[in-house]
């Protein structure tokens, strides 16, 4: 190559793909689907627990029929799916805390700044790659979840096809914001670690016990799950210990939203300001 | 849109920054010129990574200026990198992934034709073979020739190597040099930043040698090691008259012994050749037996040693 070759070269148009592209997006799913540790425990907590779960019943039922009805059936359904809930939100907190310091802590986020990538975008990316992962992994356990509840219900009332797409959708959305929380809260701590041990423990001790006070008035409508199992179909949320907080739609809508924006805002205003 | 022609690739005017109290670069004014190789040349804490991390934007200069490829950083950075390759530090990647998919990520985040260039990237540092293994599995050489291979998918103008020497054996050290030499030679720029003095004057066209924070002189390789007084070493038949006849050469500075015989240190004016030449004649009329005169080169070791410890001094 010429000397000329090289100093007339062209620079490319960065306007075109400055937004969160498909290749940085694609690039996020590569760097989580390739961990190995973290597909398995992820697929675990959902597909696994679904399994497991409706697995165990099957036997029950079978080895003592008079003492254990059929496995499947709405009841059943709603135990599985507060379950499938609480396992398959620490897949969606171990998915968003790897996404936002994945490349922070292998020491890459410096690399891909030295492009001259935004770090916006870099950060945005981040969302797509990471769902890409989870929403699949989260639709086959509840799927499996569905699929049982009708096929196994024997001679017990199952759950309605609108019920249960309307279930699988309001999951869908919580596993999504989960999954947002912890990239927020990964991406602004800068450590995988200690974002899984703080969500962990709102998620699955903070959260319950407020849950279990049963009383309206303690500021339990303010917490993030709290307010998603108010979106869940009325019958699904016989399933949770939600006491006697009711809130408004909008209420469920602010708080969904105010929980997103200070998460992913605080996430993304610490990427764009971090020194790497 | 193309990159700008000016005829320096990195220029930089009183680039300043500040840790809290500490100032770990000051006021530093650099001008790289375009197709060298040129090193950037300090003792470790130098603030030598501080100053690439400021030209990549990976942190803020504190005060001061700006440019790469002829266009401003940070108001134009994307532009400017988009046809420079660095490697900060020490070249880092995901373990878990392949060579060949720590390019791909890395060509994500550029241009697409960047994709194009993995293969005969993988190729040109000496790792298409290896290109399926695992991160992880890498040497340190393996991981240094990586980096070098990930800059090249910005197929760059401009490479920033930082401490690339770093971890590498003999054979691999001179790899590089080579490496690096063929960028040069395609019409690339290469700055180097190390502490490693030999390999700078080995590598590079000119250099600039950094010292708590502040560029203490930058030029080529040669203006810098020639600022140095010169010196002659001779071996004699009778190295106390030899030394005595050498002092009164009125270009002779001072005259000293050591194992190898007798060192005469130059006035800086004065011509190493000329002085050779008389000073052995002079031995020779005198009945001296003259075994070997050598003209001695500062190398830049020696003139950074000399800087450094003048700083030293006046500190």
């Amino acid at each position: 190559m010429s000397t000329a070759a090289v100093i007339d070269r062209p620079i490319p148009n960065r306007r075109a793909w400055e937004l969160p592209g498909f290749r940085l997006a694609q690039a996020e799913f590569l760097k989580l689907r390739t961990r190995r540790g973290l597909v398995l425990a992820s697929l675990a907590l959902t597909v696994g627990g679904v399994i497991v779960a409706y697995t165990i019943l099957l036997v029950l039922h079978l080895t003592d029929p008079a003492g254990h009805g059929p496995a499947g059936g709405q009841q059943h359904f709603w135990n599985g799916m507060y379950m499938l809930t609480a396992l398959a939100t620490m897949a969606a907190v171990l998915i968003g805390a790897t996404s936002g310091a994945g490349d922070l802590s292998a020491g890459v986020f410096r690399n891909l700044l030295s492009t001259g990538r935004s770090r916006r975008s870099l950060f945005l990316a981040r969302i797509p790659g990471g769902l890409a992962l989870l929403l699949p992994m989260a639709a086959v356990a509840y799927g499996l979840a569905a699929v049982a509840a009708v096929a196994l219900a024997g001679n017990l009332p199952q759950p309605g096809t609108v019920y249960l797409v309307e279930s699988g959708l309001w999951f869908l959305l919580y596993m999504t914001a989960m999954f947002l929380l912890a990239l927020g809260v990964s991406s602004l701590l800068g450590s995988r670690a200690t974002t899984i041990g703080i969500l962990a423990g709102i998620l699955l001790l903070v959260t319950p016990m407020v849950q279990g006070i049963h009383h309206p008035g303690v500021g339990a409508e303010s917490i993030l799950g709290i307010a998603l199992w108010q979106l869940a179909p009325k019958q699904l949320q016989n399933g949770a210990p939600n006491g006697d907080i009711h809130m408004s739609l909008a209420a469920i809508v602010t708080v969904l939203i105010a929980w997103m924006a200070v998460a992913i805002g605080l996430g993304l205003w610490r990427t764009v300001k971090r020194d790497a | 849109m193309s990159t700008s022609q000016s005829t320096y690739v990195v220029e930089t005017e009183g680039l300043t920054k500040r840790f809290g109290d500490k100032v770990v670069v000051d006021g530093v004014d650099l001008r790289i010129p375009r197709g060298s190789a040129f090193g950037y040349l300090g003792p470790n804490g130098a603030g030598k990574t501080t100053l690439i991390r400021m030209l990549l934007g990976l942190t803020e200069p504190t005060s001061g200026s700006m440019s790469l490829l002829g266009r401003p950083v940070p108001a134009e950075r994307a532009a400017a990198l988009a046809r420079v390759g660095a490697i900060v530090d020490e070249p880092r990647f995901h373990g878990h992934l392949t060579g060949r998919q720590n390019l791909s990520v890395i060509a994500a985040a550029r241009e697409p034709a960047a994709r194009d260039r993995i293969e005969p990237a993988l190729d040109r540092v000496g790792l298409a073979a290896r290109g399926d293994d695992r991160v992880s599995e890498y040497s340190m050489g393996m991981r240094q020739r990586l980096g070098i291979a990930s800059c090249l998918l910005a197929d760059p103008e401009l490479l920033i190597l930082d401490e690339p020497m770093n971890g590498l054996d003999p054979a691999g050290m001179q790899e590089f040099r080579e490496l690096i030499r063929s960028f040069v030679g395609e019409g690339r720029t290469v700055v180097l930043s190390s502490h490693l003095l030999d390999e700078i004057e080995r590598t590079c066209d000119a250099v600039a040698i950094v010292d708590r924070g502040r560029v203490v002189v930058q030029g080529s390789i040669e203006e810098l090691a020639s600022g140095r007084d010169r010196s002659l070493r001779l071996a004699t038949s009778d190295p106390a008259r030899s030394s005595l006849i050498a002092r009164v050469d009125p270009a002779v500075q001072e005259v000293s012994h050591d194992s190898s015989g007798v060192v005469v240190a130059l006035r800086p004016e004065a011509s190493a050749e000329q002085a050779a030449a008389t000073i052995s004649r002079s031995l020779i009329e005198a009945g001296v037996d003259l075994y070997e005169l050598e003209i001695a080169h500062a190398s830049l070791e020696e003139r950074f040693l000399e800087i450094t410890s003048r700083l030293g001094v006046a500190a």
